[in-house]
């Protein structure tokens, strides 16, 4: 088998030698320890002795090359046959007189060790953490960009246990859009301290619902880029249909024919053919759902706001809105909306129009991509076939996302919701034989 | 030996031993904090180095060598300075009792680790001679700080590198509680000079009159060749270790003995003798001395305490 | 501009070499630095050059040679100490913390001298002739720590230590006076003590690191690009005592994650000194705990095995930083 000769390691610094003279030449026959090269590196000299009895074999290196420690510079073929043993590897470093190892005596936890290049016992571990650690440096990022904890959780995770990283957070801000800074802090003015506060008047501090409204209202304007159109509906004949049918629709059915009820009717058969409105964003995905589930908002006593929800409104005939809508609010009003009640909306309707209002801008109920606002019925002049009549009007006031709908498709939604509107009649409404 | 030197050893013995009995009045009664550590009995010899050496000599004085630092300059006020750790202390309060110097008289301040200076004085003569200055230095220890592996690595180094250095061995035959017999084994202190291939002499460490006569040849010597010469001079500690040990462990006897032979009465004899001096002189000195040593002490004690604003300043050279 | 090819021990030759032709104050001494050339051969021709006032050789006494050169920097020489491996330094540590680090702090005496220590493993040098020390060094008081990976900065901050009016421990790392070479003008650039120096850029992740340390860590780094795209920045920090604080928490705020890598022990080690400036200063910066890579809390050992067990690797450094990047 064939024993090598490497450059030795000739003083504790040293990295490389030159090979100063061959003793023998290629296929000499060399004694055990007899000399066979000169080396030499800036700090000494040596002669390599044989490591074995046979001939030399090969010179890998010539007279004058340089060598690094530890490289193969020539064989001794010693007549035995060839083993498994390996000479010594390059990635050791040998010492002065260095034997090649003789492969099966050695501990083979040591190999192993080395070879996989982590030998040393693991002394810390990092800490296991669950999604829900979130780093120093990831909740000021989120601070100063208005990320809330909400928002956070709609984020992927790439780290370990899936927790949110610097760079998943700078991912999702580059996608969202940049957020409406209202805040008077935010505008470098400096907030007034409590006793400036007091000597303005009374303090009475916002509730835990009204703190919630407010913080839904901030985020809404945030996340969703608000435009409103305003469509005039001539609602001359549905005020007419209801005069006429409002009594026996009460007796038959138990709840009474509002125009919010005719409207949600409306608006739930017309979103089936604008499912891009009938949508909720999540995080970058807008989701086209599946169910028309409209919310129609309501004003309770204590000046809180609920948007009860009816499921699956664009399949259920007109009784049955007015039915489902007066069981919503009387909940409602009682304080008693489960959380099936008032989860899952896709769409939301706000009659401002109750409090005397024409026109509005509502803001948008998140994860909701628009709204509906309808102002109060009132009566006007327009002008049909170039003669001035007097009919009853509605403002219907529609806020979108423009961030997902264009204005095109705004007006042609509210274009449908008036035409649909318009030409209600008693078979629409499931009022036949009333 | 002149009479003006004569004179000058008394004056430096009187003074030292104002001085430390002040400091053992003083931690008797509580206003000195640290410890005080004296040379009493001891004030020979480096009264008699000081009035040997030349300007350019360099000293590295050990425990109880107070007569070192006033025969080379030192004032009363720098010293109870120095113990109260005043603010213009020669240390600015940062170490304390005699843990101090002044290399403009070219006095080391020693550290705690006994043998440590005896380099750190061969290295300041080492460059005085490369700057072109005939400089010798001086470094005091006593008998335990010979066994410490500091005094063999620096005799052997300075006997090496034929340092004109002389090694001012105080054998006061106790180290704190240890006795000679259990410090080393040497018949005498002095036979470990031959160890180191230098010359060693031994003298009575408490007649400062003899011990200049005897060390000026030497010292001149020294001065034209370069060479480490090993000094044991005999004395006796008449106090303990510390004022706070009662060196219960010395015999009664030892102790009288030596104050038979007390330094500043040898001196005031031999002087006496010789005419130097009269009762009437003596009176005289003494008192001066004593109101000397009086004033400093009140102004030290009226002098600030250094600020903790100060704390971190001098920890670098430069900044 | 000239320039040439130079080995880590080249460059202390030429700073040295530079320092004591400029300023006839510096002296040089040790064990075996005359005529020898010094063990490592750094001061070959030193003694014809500069005589044998200025170069010389001493028994081995470090306690007293240390203390020498204490003296001899107390009257205004700048000595420059050889001492032959930094493991040996450990018998001259208390004149270097006592005497040395406390004498201008106590006296107004300044101590210009500076100690060669040569450092560091990784040729089955054994227990006493492999040691990193800086910890030891870095803990006292009044002294200050210098440990380069270049030749172009061992040869300007050697300078600077001589320069200095403070005693400095020049640390030199063994294992890189041959192996590491470098393009050098012929002039000295002068770098201030204190200075990191990042020498590999990156953002998803630092290294702080030192000495042989420093060579591994940008070939871990280089794998690492190459292998998975992750861009690793390198910190050379230079000078360990007093460190670079300026840089270490900007580039800890530019990547938010911190490997430390260093080839001392661990416990107490220099790499405990940087994680906790990181968790006071850069803890609103953090995106992953602060790790660190070190030797074990053994005495270096000699087989082979043993010593690549014991010491950090490029291989370690890349899988320290791969859970790291990933956590």
């Amino acid at each position: 088998m064939k024993i090598a000769i490497t450059m030795p390691q000739m003083g504790q610094s040293v990295a490389e030698g030159v090979i100063v003279k061959w003793r023998k030449a290629v296929g000499d026959e060399v004694a055990a320890d007899e000399i066979v090269v000169d080396v030499e590196s800036d700090k000494i000299s040596f002669e390599i002795e044989s490591p074995a009895a046979g001939r030399l074999s090969s010179c890998l290196k010539r007279e004058g090359e340089v060598a690094a420690v530890g490289d193969l510079i020539g064989e001794i073929d010693d007549g035995g046959p060839e083993e498994h043993a390996s000479a010594a590897s390059k990635d050791q470093v040998p010492t002065v007189g260095a034997r090649p190892h003789a492969g099966g005596d050695q501990p083979q936890v040591l190999v192993q060790a080395e070879s996989a290049g982590s030998g040393m016992p693991r002394r810390t571990e990092l800490p296991e953490i669950t999604r829900e650690w979130l780093s120093p440096y990831l909740m000021r990022m989120a601070l100063m960009n208005d990320v809330s904890m909400d928002e956070l959780q709609t984020i992927t995770g790439t780290g370990k246990g899936g927790r949110l990283t610097k760079a998943d957070l700078m991912h999702y801000l580059s996608r969202r859009p940049v957020a409406a800074s209202s805040l008077p802090g935010a505008m470098g003015k400096p907030e007034p301290s409590p006793g400036e506060v007091a000597q303005l008047g009374e303090i009475i501090p916002m509730t835990a619902i009204r703190k919630t409204i407010a913080d839904h209202m901030i985020q809404s304007i945030r996340t969703s880029a608000h435009v409103t159109m305003v469509h005039a509906v001539d609602m001359t004949s549905v005020v007419a249909l209801r005069e006429r049918m409002k009594q026996a629709f009460a007796d038959q059915y138990g709840v009474k024919m509002t125009y919010t009820t005719v409207l949600t009717f409306v608006t739930a058969r017309v979103l089936r053919s604008f499912p891009n409105i009938n949508a909720s964003v999540f995080g970058s995905n807008i989701v086209l759902r599946n169910e028309v589930n409209v919310g129609c908002a309501v004003a309770l006593p204590d000046e809180s706001l609920v948007v009860p929800v009816l499921h699956g409104a664009d399949t259920m005939t007109f009784p049955e809105v007015a039915q489902g809508l007066d069981r919503l609010f009387k909940v409602a009003r009682d304080k008693a909306l489960t959380r099936a009640d008032v989860e899952g909306g896709t769409f939301t309707i706000s009659n401002f129009g109750a409090f005397g209002s024409l026109i509005g801008t509502p803001i948008i109920n998140q994860p909701q991509v628009a709204i509906l606002g309808m102002g109060s019925i009132f009566k006007a002049p327009v002008v049909i076939d170039n003669q001035i009549c007097i009919r009853d009007q509605i403002y219907l006031s529609f806020t979108f996302d423009h961030r997902v709908i264009d204005g095109a498709m705004g007006g042609r939604f509210l274009n449908a919701i008036q035409r649909a509107t318009e030409a209600l009649d008693e078979g629409d409404l499931d009022l036949r034989g009333l | 030996m002149n009479d003006a030197t004569s004179l000058f050893l008394l004056r430096v013995m009187l003074t030292t031993r104002a001085i430390e009995e002040r400091l053992i009045r003083l931690y008797h009664q509580g206003r000195i904090f640290g410890g005080v550590y004296t040379g009493l009995g001891q004030e020979a010899s480096g009264a008699a180095v000081a009035a040997i050496a030349a300007p350019n000599d360099l000293f590295a004085p050990c425990i109880r060598n107070l007569s070192l630092h006033i025969g080379r300059g030192a004032s009363p006020r720098d010293l109870f300075r120095q113990w109260l750790g005043r603010a213009d202390g020669p240390t600015g309060g940062r170490d304390g009792n005699v843990h101090f110097g002044n290399l403009d008289h070219g006095v080391y301040a020693m550290i705690s680790h006994l043998g440590a200076m005896i380099s750190v004085v061969s290295g300041g003569v080492m460059a005085r001679r490369y700057q072109g200055m005939d400089s010798v230095g001086f470094a005091f220890i006593g008998d335990g700080a010979t066994s410490t592996g500091d005094f063999h690595e620096s005799v052997n180094f300075a006997a090496v590198r034929e340092v004109p250095l002389m090694v001012v061995v105080e054998n006061n035959h106790y180290a704190y509680s240890t006795p000679n017999a259990s410090q080393f084994r040497c018949r005498n202190l002095v036979d470990k000079a031959a160890g180191y291939g230098i010359e060693g002499i031994a003298l009575d460490g408490n007649d400062a009159i003899g011990l200049t006569e005897a060390l000026a040849p030497v010292v001149a010597d020294l001065r034209e060749k370069p060479r480490t010469v090993l000094v044991e001079v005999d004395t006796m500690r008449m106090r303990g270790h510390g004022e706070h040990d009662d060196f219960s462990y010395v015999p009664r006897e030892l102790l009288a003995a030596y104050a038979a032979r007390d330094p500043l009465t040898v001196c005031r004899e031999i002087l006496l003798a010789r005419g130097l001096i009269n009762p009437p002189g003596l009176e005289a000195l003494e008192a001066e001395v004593q109101q000397a040593v009086d004033q400093a002490q009140q102004a030290a004690f009226r002098d600030p305490p250094p600020s903790p604003s100060t704390l971190l300043k001098g920890v670098y050279a430069g900044e | 501009m000239p320039v040439n090819e130079i080995t880590y021990l080249e460059g202390i030759r030429q700073g040295l070499q530079h320092t004591m032709q400029e300023d006839p104050d510096v002296i040089l001494f040790g064990q075996d630095v005359g005529s020898f050339g010094g063990a490592f051969k750094v001061t070959t021709g030193f003694l014809e050059t500069f005589g044998a006032a200025r170069v010389f050789n001493t028994p081995i006494c470090e306690s007293a040679m240390l203390g020498a050169a204490i003296g001899m920097a107390s009257q205004g020489l700048k000595p420059v100490l050889e001492v032959q491996f930094a493991d040996f330094a450990t018998t001259a540590i208390h004149q270097l913390l006592n005497n040395a680090g406390t004498m201008h702090y106590r006296t107004g005496v300044a101590v210009p001298m500076t100690v060669r220590a040569p450092c560091g493993g990784g040729f089955g040098g054994g227990p006493f002739h492999s040691e990193e020390l800086e910890a030891f060094f870095c803990h006292m008081p009044g002294i200050k720590v210098v440990y380069p990976a270049f030749p172009s900065d061992a040869r300007s901050l050697l300078v600077a230590a001589i320069h200095d009016p403070n005693p400095v421990v020049f640390l030199e790392n063994k294992y890189l006076y041959r192996h590491i070479k470098e393009l050098v003008p012929e002039a000295i650039a002068p770098i201030r003590i204190g200075s990191a120096r990042v020498c590999r850029s990156g953002q998803d992740a630092v290294v702080l690191t030192y000495g042989a340390m420093v060579h591994e860590a940008i070939q871990a780094a280089e794998h690492l690009a190459a292998d998975m795209g992750y861009r690793v920045m390198v910190v050379d920090m230079r000078t360990l005592k007093p460190y670079d604080t300026d840089t270490v928490i900007a580039t800890v705020a530019a990547t938010n994650r911190v490997l430390i890598v260093h080839e001392g022990w661990h416990t107490c080690g220099f790499g405990a000194e940087l994680a906790a400036l990181v968790a006071e200063q850069a803890f609103h910066l953090l995106d992953a705990p602060v790790r660190r890579l070190t030797a074990p809390d053994c005495p270096v050992p000699f087989a082979p095995d043993l010593e690549k067990a014991y010491r950090p690797n490029a291989a370690r450094i890349e899988e320290a930083l791969v859970e790291l990047l990933e956590y």
